[in-house]
């Protein structure tokens, strides 16, 4: 695919729009261990500010992403962004590049952190002053929102209605599946299920199209 | 939590969509197992996909300095 001679620093220069391809395909390299973070999180971890600094060029964009796909708020999911990279900083010695990337470390750590908001009162107050939406209408939003590429679209629209809503609450909105079922009025076990096909699907053709 | 359990689990366990004990357990099993975690970086890729990119506006950089306090 062309999208790999393109150079890393267009993508890392974060002029979103290039394209959601780049995304995906920076996704899908998420699974090949990275060199290159083992040696920021050693700097990392001898105080160089500079390693903190290319990690929040590299991964900021991303971080802030996930978190604003919780929160729904731009301050909210700055001050994710910042609380992520202080957490890195205070304790680099967490992050095992034996044991993933340093992006999906530090997404795992936004996304954390994000429903953590969300659960608490302040989030919940904000967010009680938007009209309530239908589920429906939300997970349907989220499908279509702008920085979401084609392909993952095409990803989500493959699967089950109810696999993509169960999915959506609980990525998206930040709750447990035992919270999705009670939400939808379903068996745990059916959102369990729900949830496992429909994550087992889009990670085939995620990564089926990162072969092509 | 053995091996089966815990790939089951595998899928909720990236959406964050389990209890803290839960998620404890599959954490545990993770760190002793490759094959779940690989299977664990894929359902990560898909995460990561879900989630879009915004840049992040200029003022958070310099915060993120004065939090951390170096030069
Ligand atoms: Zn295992």
């Amino acid at each position: 695919m062309i999208i790999e001679t393109i150079p890393a620093r267009e993508a890392e220069a974060g002029l979103g729009a290039i394209s959601s391809m780049i995304d995906v395909q920076r996704s899908a390299l998420l699974t090949v261990p990275n060199p290159r973070d083992a040696e920021l999180a050693a700097g990392v971890g001898s105080r160089d500010r500079t390693s903190l600094e290319l990690a929040f060029k590299e991964h900021g964009a991303a971080v802030k992403g996930v978190a604003w796909r919780v929160l729904k708020d731009e301050n909210l999911a700055e001050d994710i962004v910042q609380e992520t990279f202080v957490t890195f900083w205070d304790s680099p010695d967490k992050y095992d590049s034996s044991r993933g990337t340093l992006r999906t470390f530090l997404l795992t750590i936004a996304h954390r952190k994000s429903v953590d908001v969300v659960r608490s009162e302040v989030a919940r107050t904000r967010r009680e002053q938007r009209p309530p939406d239908p589920i429906h209408h939300d997970v349907e939003e989220e499908v279509w929102s702008r920085d979401l590429s084609d392909t993952v679209r095409n990803a989500l629209m493959e699967l089950a209605e109810g696999e993509r809503e169960a999915i959506a609450l609980a990525y998206y909105g930040g709750l447990s599946y035992v919270q999705v079922a009670e939400r939808l009025g379903l068996p745990e076990g059916t959102v369990k299920s729900r949830i496992r096909a429909g994550m087992k699907k889009l990670s085939r053709s995620l990564s089926g199209a990162e072969s092509e | 939590m053995n091996h089966d359990a815990a790939l089951e689990l595998l899928p909720l366990f990236s959406l964050h969509a389990l209890d803290e004990a839960g998620a404890r357990a599959v954490e545990v099993h993770v760190a002793v197992c490759p094959v779940c975690r690989s299977e664990l970086a894929g359902y990560a890729a898909v995460t990561e996909a879900l989630s879009g990119e915004l840049e992040p506006g200029p003022e958070v950089w310099p915060s993120i300095v004065a939090r951390i306090g170096v030069v």
